[in-house]
């Protein structure tokens, strides 16, 4: 079936329309193809390309008593989503560890945290606390190296948070992590916190000096999100003399200027009980979801922020109130298209449609009943390379 | 006007301020055969109807557009999309290249390496061995292709 041939950039067109699994396989063509899907302004090319459709939509599940995590992946077109044996993490996954996703999916590649469900209350074991980059699309992985925290044994430590981000300046991947100090025997201001970055180039990690002052209540299953090139976290500070409360903020790390800064949350008007709170991005923005964590409520109401100029208090409106629902156990986030994802007290993906007011279940076809969804992504394949450490070019 | 070399051929002649009966303009197109051309005039009209049709309403263009292409591609041959893609680029018509570039993506994404070379007119210039090295590293990317 011969025909008329086409021009190399007609081609590469073509091509870069092509899925990831389709790419990989076409390397075996010839060598300029090969050369071409590894060229950093074509990988770019190819991503922005699937960029513009919806993403597909993972989830993890986690089983209830061995704490083992799965993924399943939900392509927009589909209603049902199926337990994609691909996206099985090809590390960890031991008993008893938490494996989560920092923050999101960045330029095809994934953040993921192993860190023990029993936390010890003195030193961590750090060989149980293990981050690696994944691209699932091109089944390549990296476990970050150990980094092991070094003080003196009267002095306890815990990991304080971790966040994962991508530095556009410097085309480089980087994780934060934070570890926290604290010295019963000491009367006095505490050791400061610890601030190291690993970048990918270097696959290294080194110290920072810079000043956090607030305390991250770390949990990347609710309280933490990447948005304008930052990781964010929901964090308070304890305010000086006491009795004064505990004032709640939002802590973000800039990954190029690797410095933190604070983000004032919203005035709450009615605070009578316990109020629970999901973070979120929703249309480029910081959101938030407050709701009620009172045991005997079956039906919940929702009330979600928005904070329209980035960093601006005054700019956080409460924008829309969902419910009662029932049946919901939490919020999840919001997907890329706006719609509110929660967990049913069954433990599946519920979405919320704003515009129908409707609800729909996510299935997925071969998971037991023991798994409950944990945490939400957008997903977009790319070709980045992590162990050829190819440069995303912007 | 969306066929923008024609475009530029009318923009050129204004410039040189010939007068002449603009429904009997001979236009040479040297580079594109009458049948790639009929398709292209038919959608391109097509398109332009469809535009009108829905005035407003931009979600009822795409979708009227996408049963109209579909419908294009079950009467186009896989080798007529390449003499397509060529007219549309010549013509400079961005949508059209746009869906038959889409169009040969979705034809070949499920196909193997053979089918591939075959339909760009390709060669293997790997070294011995070469190949099957890459071949057994990305193993399971050949998994559910489809036949030849």
């Amino acid at each position: 079936m011969a025909s008329a041939n086409l021009p190399e950039s007609l081609v590469e067109d073509i091509l870069s329309r092509l899925p990831v699994k389709s790419l990989k396989r076409f390397t075996c063509v010839n060598k300029s193809w090969s050369t071409l899907f590894q060229n950093p302004g074509f990988i770019a090319k190819h991503h922005r390309h699937f960029s513009q459709k919806n993403p597909t939509l993972l989830v993890s599940h986690r089983e209830l008593i061995t704490k083992n995590t799965v993924l399943s992946s939900h392509p927009v077109s589909n209603d049902n989503g199926s337990l994609d044996l691909n996206l099985e993490t090809p590390f960890f996954n031991d008993d008893m560890q938490e494996l989560n996703i920092l923050g999101a999916c960045i330029n095809g590649v994934i953040c993921l945290y192993d860190r023990p469900f029993l936390i010890s209350n003195q030193h961590p074991n750090d060989d149980l606390y293990r981050i690696a980059l994944w691209n699932p699309a091109i089944r390549e992985f990296k476990v970050l190296p150990t980094r092991h925290v070094h003080c003196p044994s009267h002095v306890d430590y815990t990991y304080e948070g971790f966040g994962f981000g991508y530095d556009h300046k410097s085309n480089d991947f980087k994780v934060v992590r934070i570890v926290s100090f604290w010295d019963d025997s000491i009367v006095g201001p505490d050791r400061p916190p610890l601030v190291e970055v690993y970048t990918l180039s270097t696959d290294s990690w080194r110290q920072i000096d810079t000043v956090l002052d607030a305390s991250i209540l770390s949990d990347p299953c609710k309280s933490e999100i990447y948005l304008n090139g930052a990781y964010h976290w929901l964090a308070y500070r304890s305010e000086q003399p006491w009795p004064h409360g505990d004032t709640e903020l939002i802590i973000s790390f800039d990954m190029s200027n690797e410095v933190f800064q604070i983000i004032k949350m919203p005035e709450l008007e009615d605070v009578s009980g316990m109020i629970l709170k999901n973070f979120s991005v929703l249309n480029d923005c910081l959101a938030l979801i407050f709701y009620s964590a009172e045991e005997t409520v079956t039906a919940k109401n929702f009330d979600i922020w928005m904070m329209y100029e980035y960093g601006v208090k005054e700019s956080w409106i409460k924008q829309f109130v969902v419910g009662p629902l029932v049946g919901i156990e939490r919020p999840l986030g919001f997907a890329k298209n706006g719609e509110l994802l929660l967990v049913g007290n069954n433990g599946l993906v519920v979405l919320y449609n704003f515009g129908s007011g409707e609800t729909k279940k996510l299935e997925v076809g071969g998971l037991p009943d023991s798994f409950h969804a944990l945490q939400t992504i957008a997903y977009v394949e790319s070709l980045v390379s992590i162990t050829s450490r190819i440069v995303f070019q912007n | 006007m969306k066929f923008c070399a024609v475009k530029q051929y009318f923009d050129d002649e204004n410039n040189n301020n010939i007068t002449s009966g603009a429904s009997t303009t001979m236009i040479p197109l040297p580079n594109v055969e009458s049948h790639p051309l009929a398709i292209l005039i038919t959608y391109c009209k097509k398109h332009l109807k469809i535009k009108a049709n829905n005035a407003d309403n931009k979600k009822e263009t795409e979708k009227e557009m996408e049963q109209y292409e579909q419908e294009l591609l079950k009467k186009v041959m896989p080798q007529e999309l390449t003499e397509l893609i060529l007219a549309a680029n010549y013509l400079n018509f961005k949508e059209a290249l746009d869906f038959f570039c889409r169009a040969v993506a979705s034809a070949i994404q499920n196909k193997s390496i053979e089918f591939v070379r075959k339909f760009f007119g390709l060669e293997s210039d790997f070294e011995l061995g070469e190949e099957e090295k890459l071949r057994e590293e990305f193993a399971w990317s050949f998994e559910g292709v489809d036949e030849d």
